[in-house]
């Protein structure tokens, strides 16, 4: 926790929050101004500024909530549509150095807008771009997915690897 | 090669087609749309993309109208028109993924931040039919503006919002309704907002001094670095940098 994040304040209960869902490490508030009545935020507990900083484990975590939340609004807002939307870095728009998932309901004609003018690439630069990202991309694929701490009401198994490791320290002992 | 339909319909055959799909189970008509999902087809490869990353449940593209270059369009493999019909663990799986590209965008595009963006039907923006996740490089003076006005919305009305939102919310993820907080006489703070073209200028300003702060600091401990000479093409987004940024106050 950082002491002058505005976010770990209202996490800490030192500033009130409209609070509509919470556990252990995740916390959900509505945004008191904004873009529409509904719009909320999806907060990790822990401090982390930007999205790359906060766990796998956490993120699906946080994006889950999201999507729940997207799915509420629908059902009890009788919202047209939702928008999911993470501003990660200044020139992305945050402002918060606190990491967090926005969900908006949305309505036709609600003077939000989440449009891009579509830009020209040639073939050449878009082949470039292609094969920068897969060059990275091929590192990707194993994902942190294992929980250091218990956070939701899911048990998990105890853990195999510390009980083989047990065995094996065991078996070594048994050796003259 | 088998193509998606994509002739022009005559007005009667328009009617009928609403009416076809009036009648349709939801079963159906996922089918239905299935069969003329343009990224389904993708996804089979029937038809071509840029594929930068793939496994069992997802597809990453790049976007052939993109926001910026490096737009990337990430795809669950099974068709869901949106994301609240998608299992959860789909969704986990698709969100670490989202995570992990907008990591390769910062690392290989000299990109400083990045966007994801999500829609939920027609309102929010959504094109297509086949729910998916935008990551967006951006930089600065990228020409992208997106606008999210804040709202003053009475007391009273945040209020019964968050209680219809809460109740729904702890039945399906399993946590007690949270209770209101009292306390009367501290308002809830608005929290500082999304970038809109009328307070950008006053971020910027705000954020530059802290940015030179950064750099000098960096200067200081590595001499031999020269940052100012090295030509802006050069400078590989450090991640650490651009929380940094964030972090100081």
């Amino acid at each position: 926790m950082t002491e002058d994040c505005i976010l770990c304040s209202i996490i800490e209960g030192k500033i009130p929050s409209k609070k509509v869902y919470e556990d252990d490490d995740s916390l959900a508030i509505l945004d008191v101004n904004g873009s529409n009545p509904g719009h909320c935020f999806v907060i990790p507990k822990q401090h982390y500024p930007i999205l790359e900083q906060v766990p796998d484990f956490q993120i699906a975590k946080l994006f889950g909530i999201a999507n729940k939340i997207s799915t509420v609004i629908f059902e009890a807002l009788k919202a047209e549509g939702t928008n999911v939307f993470v501003t990660n870095g200044v020139t992305a728009g945050q402002t918060v150095a606190h990491f967090m998932i926005n969900v908006i309901p949305r309505s036709s004609n609600d003077k939000i807008n989440l449009q891009w003018q579509p830009k020209q690439l040639d073939e050449e630069e878009m082949s470039t771009i292609e094969l920068k990202l897969k060059e990275e991309a091929k590192n990707m694929g194993v994902f942190q997915t294992k929980k250091t701490f218990e956070t939701r009401t899911i048990k998990k198994e105890p853990e195999r690897i510390s009980g083989e490791e047990n065995y094996l320290i065991k078996q070594l002992r048994k050796i003259p | 090669m088998e193509q998606p339909p994509q002739q022009q319909m005559t007005p009667e055959q328009m009617e009928a087609l609403k009416e076809k799909i009036k009648n349709m189970s939801p079963e159906e008509l996922r089918e239905f749309q299935k069969k003329q999902c343009i990224f389904c087809h993708i996804i089979s490869g029937k038809v071509q993309a840029k594929k930068v990353y793939e496994d069992s449940k997802t597809l990453a593209i790049l976007d052939i109208n993109p926001a910026n270059p490096g737009h990337i369009l990430l795809l669950p493999k099974e068709h869901y028109a949106i994301f609240p019909q998608m299992p959860d663990e789909e969704l986990d799986h698709i969100s670490m993924v989202a995570k992990a590209l907008s990591n390769a965008v910062l690392k290989t595009l000299e990109a400083t931040g990045t966007n994801i963006v999500i829609a939920n039907g027609p309102a929010a923006g959504q094109k297509a039919q086949h729910s998916m996740v935008h990551i967006i490089p951006r930089k600065e003076e990228d020409n992208i503006k997106f606008e999210l006005p804040q709202k003053t919305i009475a007391e009273n009305e945040l209020e019964t919002i968050r209680k219809k939102l809460s109740e729904r919310l702890s039945s399906m993820l399993g946590k007690k309704e949270l209770k209101e907080e009292i306390r009367e006489e501290i308002k809830p703070v608005p929290i500082p907002k999304i970038t809109t073209p009328q307070n950008k200028i006053e971020t910027v300003k705000k954020i530059e001094p802290k940015n030179k702060i950064a750099e000098h600091k960096e200067e200081e401990k590595k001499p031999k670095k020269q940052k100012e000479t090295k030509p802006a093409k050069e400078k590989k987004a450090d991640l650490d940098d651009i929380a940094r940024v964030l972090g100081i106050k």
